[in-house]
C-alpha cells in the first residue's frame, strides 16, 4: 500500500496486566490479537469507551508495559531491543495524568523534552532552547512560559505536557488524551497543529481522545477498540457510517441508559425521557437556527411536527439573510406573537400547552 | 532546565554564600567549647602549627576538628539522602529518619554492639564492621520501602510503612538491649543519642570516604533525577534506565544514611528538612542545582545545630536530636500544610 516502512508495527498483540491485578485486571480492558501499523506522516486516532484499553494499548506500544503476547517493531527492529535512551529519540509520549512539579515553569517542562538530546550533565544548548521556544509558540504558550505549572489552568498545563512530547522531536508520538482539559477551539487548534507536524515533518501520530467528532474528522485513520477486545481499523467516517462507532461505545442498546448516537454529528446525546408535553408545529428554513429551535423545544418535552391541525401551536422561523438574527412567529388560536429569542418562544408555547392539558382534563 | 544568565549568577552567589556560611560555622566549631582557647592562638596554630599549648592543640586537633568535619559531612550526606528519597519515592516527607532508613541502620548497629557479645563473640569494634552493619540495615529498610511503594498508593501509606519499620527495628533493638551486656548497652545508648562529637580522628577518613562516595554518586544523578520528577513513566520515556538509576539512588542513600548513622548515631529531621529549605531558598526544582545546594546547606545546617547544642546550661551539651527536631519539625509541618492545601504534589 505505502512504499514507506512503518514506524511502528504490532503483530498479534495482546495487551493487559499479567494477572498481577487479580480480578480487576480482567475488567481493565484487554485488546486481543491486535495487528496494526503506524506510517510516517500519518495521524491515527484511537477511540473506545472508558476501560476499553486505549491507555493500555498506548503504553504497550510505547514499550512501557510488556505485551502479554505478540511483538512490536519500531522501525522494523524489535522494540524490546532498544535501549531506553535510543527509544527516547524515537517515541514521544503524553500519559493521562496532568501533574505539576513544585517550582517548575511551563517553559521548564517543555524543555525537559530535550532531555534525550542533552549530554550527561543535562545542559541545554542554544539549539535546544530554540526548539523549546518554537514549541511554546506553536502551542500558544509564549505568554505563559515563565509561569509556574502550579499556577496555570489544567488546560494550559496539559498543553505544556504536550509541548514536552513535541520538544522531544521523535518520529513517533503516542498521545494519551492530549486534548483532556482543553477547550474545544483549543483542541481543534491542537489537532490542526498535529496534522501539520505529521504532514510537514513526516511524524507518525497515534492519539486517543473523547472528542470523537474532532478526532475523527482530523485523523487519517481510526482505530476503534470494542468492549470485546477487538480493534476495528479504517477510515473513521467508514466506521461511523457502518455503525461500528455506535456499537463500540454503546454496546447493547439496553444498557446505554437511553443515550443515542447521531451519525450526522458524530455526537452522543440523551433524548428527554419525560412524557411529551404536547405537540408543536415547527417550520422554517433549514440551518443552525432551525436545528437549535428544535433542540430547545424538544428538551422542554415537545413533540415536533412539520405540519398539523390548526388547534396546535405554530412556530414559524423566519430568517431573511444569514446575518439577520432569526425571528419566530408564534401563533396559537387567536394569540400571535413575534418572538426574538427562543426563551420567548418557550414562554409562549409552554402555558398554551399546559392550558390545553387542563382543558382536556 | 537552567535559568538563563542572571538566574545562574544568582544561584552561584547563593551557593557561594552557603559555602561561606559553612566555613564560618566550621570556624565556630573550632573556637567555641567548654575549654576556652584564644582565637588568636587558634588562628596562629592553624596557619603555622604554633601558638597553642599542647593540651589546647590536642583538643583542637582530636576533638573539635573531627567534630566539625563530621557535622558538615553528616549534614551534607543526610540532606542529599533526603533529596534522593523525596524524588525517588515522590514523597515530600521522604527522609532517612521518617522512612525508617535510620532505624534500619540502628538495628544493624545494635546487632553489632549488643548482638555479637550475646553470641559469645566480643567484637573488635572495628569501625568497618559497624559501618557495614549500618549500611546493610539502611539498605534493607530502603528495600522494604521500595517493595511497599509498589503496592501502596499514596504518600501517607509509605510514610506509615516507614514509621512501622522504625517501630519494628526499635523493637529488635529493645530485645537486644534487654539481653545485652552492660558494657554493650552503655556503648549502644551513648551512640543512640546521636552526636557529631563521638567520632575518633582515626575513623574520620573512613567516614569522609563513605560520605564522599555517596555525594559523588548523587552529583552524577542530577539529570536523571530531574526526569524522575515527572514520574517513572515519563522518566522512562525520556530514556532513563530506571533499574540503573534505582541502583545508584539506593546505593548513595544507603551509604549516606548508613554512614552517618554508624558514626554519628541516628540524627533526626536533617534529611527531610534540608531539601525543602534548599528548594525554597533557590526556588528551583533542578537537581543539578539542588544537589550541591543540599550538600552545602545540609553541612551548614548541621554545623549550626551542633553549635546550638553547646547552649546547654552551665556548659552542658544539649542532645543533638533535640536541636534538629526544633529545626526540622516546623519544616515538616510547613510541608504538611502546603501539601494539604493542594499547592504542591512532589
Amino acid at each position: 500500500m505505502s512504499p514507506l516502512l512503518p514506524l511502528l508495527r504490532a503483530e498479534n498483540l495482546t495487551t493487559g496486566y499479567a494477572g498481577r491485578r487479580g480480578s480487576s485486571g480482567e475488567r481493565s480492558g484487554i485488546t486481543r490479537n491486535f495487528s496494526g501499523e503506524i506510517f510516517p506522516g500519518e495521524m491515527i486516532c484511537l477511540l473506545g469507551s472508558n476501560g476499553s484499553g486505549k491507555s493500555t494499548l498506548l503504553r504497550t506500544l510505547g514499550g512501557f508495559l510488556s505485551p502479554l503476547e505478540g511483538r512490536i517493531f519500531l522501525e522494523e527492529k524489535p522494540l524490546e531491543g532498544y535501549a531506553p535512551s535510543e527509544r527516547a529519540k524515537k517515541i514521544g509520549v503524553v500519559h493521562t495524568g496532568n501533574p505539576s512539579v513544585p517550582y517548575m515553569t511551563v517553559e521548564d517542562l517543555v524543555l525537559t523534552g530535550r532531555h534525550p538530546h542533552t549530554p550527561w550533565h543535562g545542559g541545554l544548548s542554544e539549539r535546544d532552547r530554540e526548539r523549546g521556544a518554537r514549541i511554546l509558540r506553536l502551542l500558544g504558550l509564549e505568554a505563559l512560559q515563565k509561569r509556574l505549572l502550579e499556577k496555570v489552568s489544567d488546560g494550559e498545563r496539559r498543553r505544556a505536557w504536550l509541548g514536552r512530547a513535541l520538544a522531544q522531536e521523535t518520529p513517533l508520538l503516542l498521545l494519551d488524551e492530549p486534548l483532556a482539559f482543553i477547550d474545544l477551539p483549543g483542541g481543534a487548534a491542537i489537532l490542526h497543529l498535529l496534522r501539520r507536524l505529521a504532514a510537514e515533518e513526516g511524524r507518525g501520530i497515534l492519539f486517543s481522545s473523547h472528542q470523537i467528532q474532532g478526532a475523527l474528522s482530523m485523523a487519517d485513520r481510526t482505530w476503534l477498540l470494542t468492549p470485546s477486545g477487538e480493534c476495528l481499523q479504517g477510515v473513521g467516517e467508514d466506521l461511523l457510517l457502518r455503525g461500528d462507532l455506535e456499537r463500540a461505545y454503546l454496546g447493547d442498546t439496553e444498557n446505554s441508559g437511553g443515550v443515542r448516537f447521531s451519525q450526522e454529528e458524530a455526537l452522543f446525546f440523551a433524548p428527554p425521557s419525560r412524557e411529551p408535553l404536547g405537540e408543536v408545529v415547527l417550520s422554517g428554513p433549514s440551518g443552525a437556527a432551525l436545528k437549535w429551535s428544535r433542540s430547545a423545544l424538544e428538551r422542554r418535552g415537545f413533540c415536533l411536527l412539520s405540519s398539523g391541525p390548526p388547534e396546535l401551536p405554530y412556530v414559524e422561523l423566519r430568517q431573511g439573510f444569514p446575518e439577520d438574527s432569526p425571528v419566530w412567529c408564534c401563533s396559537w388560536g387567536e394569540q400571535k406573537r413575534r418572538c426574538a429569542s427562543l426563551e420567548e418562544v418557550l414562554g409562549f408555547v409552554e402555558p398554551s400547552v399546559r392550558r390545553k392539558g387542563k382543558d382536556s382534563l | 532546565m537552567t535559568p538563563h544568565g542572571s538566574g545562574i549568577r544568582g544561584h552561584l552567589c547563593l551557593l557561594g554564600l552557603l559555602a561561606l556560611l559553612g566555613g564560618a560555622l566550621f570556624g565556630g566549631e573550632l573556637f567555641f567549647g567548654s575549654v576556652n582557647i584564644p582565637l588568636r592562638g587558634t588562628l596562629e596554630y592553624l596557619l603555622t602549627g604554633e601558638g597553642l599549648s599542647p593540651e589546647e592543640a590536642v583538643i583542637l586537633r582530636e576533638l573539635r576538628f573531627p567534630r566539625g568535619c563530621a557535622a558538615w559531612l553528616g549534614g551534607a550526606s543526610l540532606g542529599v539522602a533526603g533529596l534522593l528519597m523525596q524524588t525517588w519515592f515522590r514523597n515530600p516527607l521522604g527522609g532517612p529518619f521518617l522512612l525508617g532508613t535510620s532505624s534500619g541502620a540502628s538495628l544493624g548497629v545494635a546487632l553489632v554492639l549488643l548482638g555479637l557479645p550475646l553470641a559469645g563473640r566480643v567484637p573488635a569494634l572495628g569501625s568497618a564492621l559497624l559501618l557495614g552493619a549500618s549500611f546493610g540495615g539502611a539498605l534493607a529498610a530502603l528495600l522494604v520501602i521500595l517493595l511497599g511503594s509498589r503496592s501502596l498508593r499514596g504518600n501517607t501509606g509509605i510514610l506509615l510503612l516507614g514509621l512501622m519499620l522504625g517501630y519494628l527495628a526499635n523493637a529488635g533493638v529493645t530485645v537486644l538491649l534487654a539481653f545485652g551486656s552492660l558494657s554493650g548497652m552503655r556503648s549502644y545508648l551513648s551512640w543512640s543519642f546521636g552526636t557529631f562529637g563521638g567520632i575518633s580522628p582515626s575513623d574520620l577518613p573512613l567516614f569522609a570516604l563513605v560520605c564522599a562516595s555517596a555525594l559523588g554518586i548523587s552529583l552524577g544523578l542530577g539529570k536523571s533525577l530531574n526526569a524522575l520528577l515527572l514520574g517513572e513513566s515519563y522518566a522512562a520515556s525520556l530514556g532513563i534506565s530506571l533499574g540503573r538509576v534505582r541502583f545508584l539512588v539506593f546505593l548513595a542513600t544507603a551509604l549516606a544514611a548508613g554512614g552517618v548513622t554508624a558514626f554519628c548515631g541516628p540524627v533526626a529531621f536533617l534529611g527531610v528538612a534540608v531539601p525543602h529549605l534548599c528548594r525554597g531558598l533557590f526556588r528551583s526544582w533542578d537537581h543539578r542545582l539542588l544537589l550541591p545546594a543540599c550538600i552545602l546547606g545540609g553541612g551548614a545546617l548541621a554545623l549550626g545545630a551542633d553549635l546550638l547544642t553547646r547552649l546547654g546550661p552551665r556548659g552542658t551539651l544539649l542532645p543533638l536530636n533535640a536541636v534538629t527536631a526544633l529545626l526540622g519539625v516546623p519544616v515538616v509541618l510547613w510541608v504538611l500544610f502546603r501539601y494539604r492545601s493542594g499547592e504542591g504534589e512532589l
